[in-house]
């Protein structure tokens, strides 16, 4: 299973690509933003991606909606992980169609749990 | 000369002596907003001064700032390669044990198969047999010793790695910090602008580009200024009970039900935490 982990934050993209290793997922790509996110998903098959809310050039709510709108993408897997943690936050995320939401700081067992969730339901 | 013409004179007269009267009474309060000018002049171009001069260090304190988050970002890094580092180390130890205990057990096999074979060659060498099986039994508690210590290293290597990757994810204060940075930097350099355009106003000497900063203010930057860094189990909870509640259709989208939802959340947590009292 191919991961995509997108954050602008070059710190956050180690620590969730080193969780998704000790979990065991080891074929992961990284992107810096949406715009970039887009990139890698053009030209590779990615399984899952993970996302931040926060970056330039395109955030996480914008690439969610971008993947959304592509008929080959509409099922793919999004779990976003940001610091926005209010309710309009997660309500925004929600019908932006993200399969699941954590709010940072995290513990690398939500991190397990919520793609858990995500593959069992997919 | 008309008796009208001399009543008109006089009327004009009565009028001008008003009009000096009204000015006689006006003169202190004009005197008044003359010493109020002049004090004010001089405040006015110190408050100038102060604004230029403050104009001046918020590119200052911007770049200070940018630094402390590049700094962070590059400590950050420098503390993940060492955590990947003892990770390999720790790894390759672990791999050593368990090799030395392979080995251990492997001796201890082979002393046990050479008793064996000794029966059979010799059964009515029982002196002997007794004390091969003596030295079999000691090597064999030699063995359980070395086992348990190796299990135990390997028990101290677990918590090692589960002590790095929580330093690792504790790393996730610098995104948050460096999120609450860029929301300064930001309000900063929209006063920088604001300060440049009043001081040129102010001061035609003066333009904007007089205070523009030597570092590039990223156009597109996007960040949340709420970011923290703090327990966020019970935004977590609470989201996953939003989550939840959308995705079964069941949940009330007013303000009123969602703040429900949030509260049950954060209730919940209340209840779990542990009393402060019963540790004592």
């Amino acid at each position: 299973m191919k991961f995509l982990v997108v954050d602008d934050s070059p710190t956050m993209r180690r620590i969730i690509s080193n969780s998704l290793r000790d979990i065991g997922y080891t074929e992961l790509q990284e992107a810096e933003d949406g715009l970039q996110a887009i990139e890698t998903l053009n030209v590779m098959p990615i399984d899952f991606v993970i996302t931040d809310w926060n970056m330039p050039n395109m955030n996480g709510l914008a690439l969610t909606k971008a993947i959304r709108s592509k008929s080959d993408l509409e099922d793919l897997p999004i779990l976003m992980i940001t610091t926005r943690g209010m309710q309009e936050d997660v309500i925004a995320a929600m019908h932006a169609k993200v399969n699941n939401y954590i709010v940072k700081p995290f513990a690398p067992g939500v991190l397990r749990e919520k793609i858990d969730t995500i593959l069992k339901t997919a | 000369m008309s008796s009208l013409n001399v009543n008109d004179i006089l009327g004009k007269l009565n009028e001008l002596r008003a009009v000096f009267v009204l000015g006689q009474r006006a003169l202190p309060f004009i005197e008044e907003v003359f010493a109020f000018l002049s004090e004010v002049a001089p405040l006015m171009e110190e408050i100038n001064a102060s604004m230029m001069d403050s104009a001046l260090l918020v590119p200052h304190a911007t770049s200070q700032l940018q630094s402390i988050s590049e700094a962070t970002k590059t400590a950050s890094a420098e503390i993940l390669d060492l955590i990947d580092d003892v990770m390999v180390q720790s790894a390759q130890y672990e791999g050593e044990l368990d090799r030395a205990l392979h080995d251990v057990k492997r001796i201890e096999a082979l002393g046990v198969d050479t008793l064996r074979i000794l029966r059979e060659a010799i059964p009515d060498r029982s002196d002997v047999l007794a004390l091969v099986e003596q030295n079999v039994e000691n090597g064999a508690l030699h063995v359980h010793n070395l086992e348990s210590s190796i299990h135990a290293r390997r028990t101290v290597i677990g918590e090692i790695r589960e002590q790095m990757n929580q330093i690792a994810m504790s790393l996730q204060v610098q995104d948050c910090t460096a999120q609450q940075i860029a929301s300064v930097t930001h309000l900063l350099d929209n006063m920088r602008t604001r300060m440049a355009e009043l001081l040129e106003r102010l001061d035609k000497q003066s333009t904007p580009t007089d205070y523009t900063p030597d570092y590039d203010v990223p156009e597109n930057a996007s960040f949340n200024p709420d970011a923290r860094y703090e327990n966020a189990d019970e935004k977590q909870q609470a989201a996953d009970a939003l989550i939840a509640a959308m995705q079964k259709g069941t949940h009330d989208e007013t303000d009123a039900g969602v703040d429900r939802i949030f509260k049950n959340a954060a209730l919940a947590m209340e209840l779990r935490r542990p009393n402060d009292g019963d540790d004592e």
